[in-house]
């Protein structure tokens, strides 16, 4: 839909969709004879909204500014399911686990966790002063992200034009392998508090009585501290927001007039500069929120093990038509 | 010009729509692949797995539980001091079912006359693997699936929860089975050689191999109220009948998978760091009883370059361990430790060779 003589271009769209008989890959009991089995299960309900808008901004003499605006987001939920809950995948540690329950969603993540409070703070063991962990898994957050967002701008004066396009993602989280590993191994700067006095952990501790006091025990065995809070046997210790801001992509270029280039029988050419990923804005401490894993034949979200950390490019183009 | 080209689109498109489907069987069926899978080629990986699990489960729980070796950690979820999870109980169920699927199929394709496998031998060997697994599956956890198990294929009625059932009833079956593996070993067909690791296509045996185990498992039950008469009648039966039943009479019969390092028969602390294998100490429980008895696993003199037959090692120029589930912070000090293979010889690799 275009409005005010093309200056603003606006696409809208609202669905909403109910699936069922997904195909899922489901784990079943062994003494079946085997590990897995492909069944129709399900059935999910989808809904959600998307927007693009192309505005011309300003538009004065040579010089002109337009924006590009894009919005989705989506929300999932599972209507029903033949069992009370299925389980689709397995992460590498602490019982991590990706399953579908009814009244949940697809890409809801359990695991390990804290032991908690009535009122939510974690609770430390009274004589060693480490965090304690749940024996069953917990509900830790979900992996498929909420929305997506993503702003671009083009600015071009005469022969020049700079463009700057801005990506975000918010809403989902994932497990991190390096993470709790490196926190094992004591390589990471948040493992360093305590390791000279012993650390008092921010929490409460249960009395006899089965009322809490807030924590008041000293841990001086700082490795089993750290791997408490973030180490092999707690999921949600090391599970982070892969919400992030992302600065894209941006360009210059420049057109070279025609009269210069006629002259050598070029029918157009281009010089510009690029960069590609320039900057990461994100809570997720291992390199980069938008990952994959691979599983068998598959590429599975929300766990990530030993990623590298992603590159930027940076260069000089040039187009040549003839 | 617009409409030719739309009506071509159209019949493109249609004539497309009926190739879709034709010939999709044939063209969907590799000719590559073995439709048809031999006992000879099921058999080495089953066994090489079997061992695997239960090796592994030794090393990491089991030895920690019985007081074997004692892990040096102050931390939480250490065996030696009964801290482990529910979890834990998971592993030695899945492996061993996931191999009792290929011994099974072992027995279900050497029994089928329509598949062109047809060996008596090689059911019998089934049966006894079976119920070696079996076995040991239901002394670890109870009453386990039994006869719905590993039925999950089409062809075998689809069960994907089998049913539950008393240990009782399963060691009656386990006698039924080695009765029958009894009676089809003594035909002796032969066997192919490389599919027998463990007697290298010695049905005779074999045939032995599965008569010590019924034994062995008749024994076990001989205590019990409700099945000790006819335990007991039975294992009289085999003893004074060897012609009929039997047994293992010298250490050359005794089943052992020996890992020579080629091929498959790989041992599975091969890929263990050597430093994790020497990590755990010793118990003194384990250690003292050996004295005590004057086992010969550990004395030097039945040894090879100074390093004796358990290839434990010594401290302070004696045998000595550690306490097991001792407390933590009370620090007790590692004694005698497990070689690794950066020694001349350890049961990291292969724990004595073939004379």
């Amino acid at each position: 839909m275009r409005l005010f003589k093309n200056r603003i271009d606006v696409d809208v769209a609202y669905y909403y969709g109910t699936t069922t008989n997904q195909i899922l890959d489901r784990v079943v009991d062994q003494a079946s004879g085997y590990a897995r089995q492909v069944i129709n299960a399900g059935t999910v309900r989808n809904m959600g909204f998307e927007l693009t808008l192309n505005t011309t901004n300003l538009k004065v003499g040579d010089f002109t500014w337009k924006s590009l605006i894009t919005f989705a987001t989506n929300k999932n939920k599972i209507m029903s399911m033949p069992d009370t809950s299925v389980v689709l995948q397995t992460g590498p540690i602490a019982g991590g686990q990706i399953v579908a329950k009814v009244g949940g969603s697809m890409g809801d993540l359990y695991g390990r966790g804290y032991v908690r409070a009535p009122d939510g703070q974690i609770v430390y063991d009274p004589v060693t002063g480490n965090a304690l962990i749940t024996q069953d898994v917990v509900y830790i957050g979900n992996t498929i992200p909420k929305g997506k967002v993503s702003f671009g701008n083009t600015f071009s004066y005469k022969g020049f034009r700079l463009s700057a396009l801005f990506d975000a993602q918010y809403g989902a989280m994932a497990h991190s392998l390096m993470h709790y590993k490196m926190v094992e191994q004591g390589k990471l700067t948040v493992t360093l508090p305590g390791r000279y006095n012993g650390i008092i952990g921010n929490g409460v501790v249960r009395n006899s009585d089965g009322t809490y006091r807030p924590n008041d025990v000293l841990a001086t065995d700082i490795d089993e501290y750290y791997r408490s809070h973030m180490g092999a046997d707690n999921a949600e210790g090391s599970s982070f927001s892969t919400d992030f801001i992302k600065f894209r992509e941006a360009r210059l270029d420049y057109t070279l007039s025609k009269r210069m280039i006629s002259k050598w029988g070029i029918g157009q050419a281009i010089i510009g500069l690029y960069g590609r990923d320039l900057f990461i804005w994100s809570p997720w401490p291992m390199f980069d929120p938008e990952f994959g894993t691979l599983s068998g034949s598959d590429i599975v979200r929300g766990f990530e093990t030993a990623q590298f950390p992603s590159t930027r490019t940076m260069g000089v183009s040039l187009k040549i038509a003839f | 010009m617009k409409k030719l080209l739309y009506f071509l689109m159209i019949i493109a498109g249609v004539s497309g729509a009926f190739s879709c489907t034709r010939n999709f069987d044939e063209i969907n069926t590799n000719p590559n692949n073995i439709d048809k899978v031999a006992p000879r080629q099921l058999l080495p990986p089953a066994l090489v797995d079997m061992m695997n699990f239960t090796m592994q489960r030794n090393r990491n729980f089991n030895n920690e539980l019985m007081q074997v070796t004692v892990a040096v950690s102050d931390g939480e979820g250490q065996v030696h001091r009964y801290d482990f999870r529910s979890n834990w109980a998971d592993y030695l169920y899945n492996g061993l079912y996931g191999v009792l699927t290929d011994i099974k199929d072992v027995y279900r394709i050497a029994s089928s006359d329509s598949l062109g496998f047809k060996n008596d031998s090689y059911a019998g060997i089934s049966l006894i693997l079976q119920s070696r697994i079996y076995s040991i599956l239901t002394d670890t956890y109870g009453d386990i699936p039994f006869s719905q198990s590993n039925s999950g294929r089409e062809e075998y009625g689809s069960i994907m929860e089998p049913a539950f059932e008393a240990q009782k009833d399963i060691y009656l079956g386990l006698f039924d089975m080695l009765e029958e593996a009894n009676t089809l070993l003594a035909a002796n067909t032969a066997i192919e050689d490389v599919a027998d690791p463990i007697y290298k296509g010695n049905i005779a045996r074999w045939r032995k191999f599965g008569n010590s185990l019924y034994l062995r498992l008749l024994l076990r039950v001989a205590g019990k109220a409700e099945v000790a008469a006819e335990a007991r009648a039975k294992m009289k039966e085999i003893v004074e009948n060897p012609s009929k039943y039997p047994i293992m009479t010298n250490n050359d019969e005794s089943a052992i998978l020996r890992w020579t390092g080629t091929g498959a028969y790989i041992s599975p602390y091969a890929t263990v760091r050597e430093q994790d294998f020497r990590a755990p100490g010793i118990a003194s429980f384990f250690i003292d009883n050996l004295l005590d008895w004057v086992d010969p696993r550990i004395d030097l003199t039945y040894g090879r370059s100074s390093i004796n037959r358990f290839a434990i090692a010594p401290a302070g120029g004696q045998f000595a361990g550690m306490p097991s589930g001792y407390a933590p912070g009370s620090n007790p000090v590692k004694r005698s430790y497990f070689y690794s293979n950066t020694s001349a010889y350890s049961i990291q690799t292969e724990p004595w060779p073939v004379r």
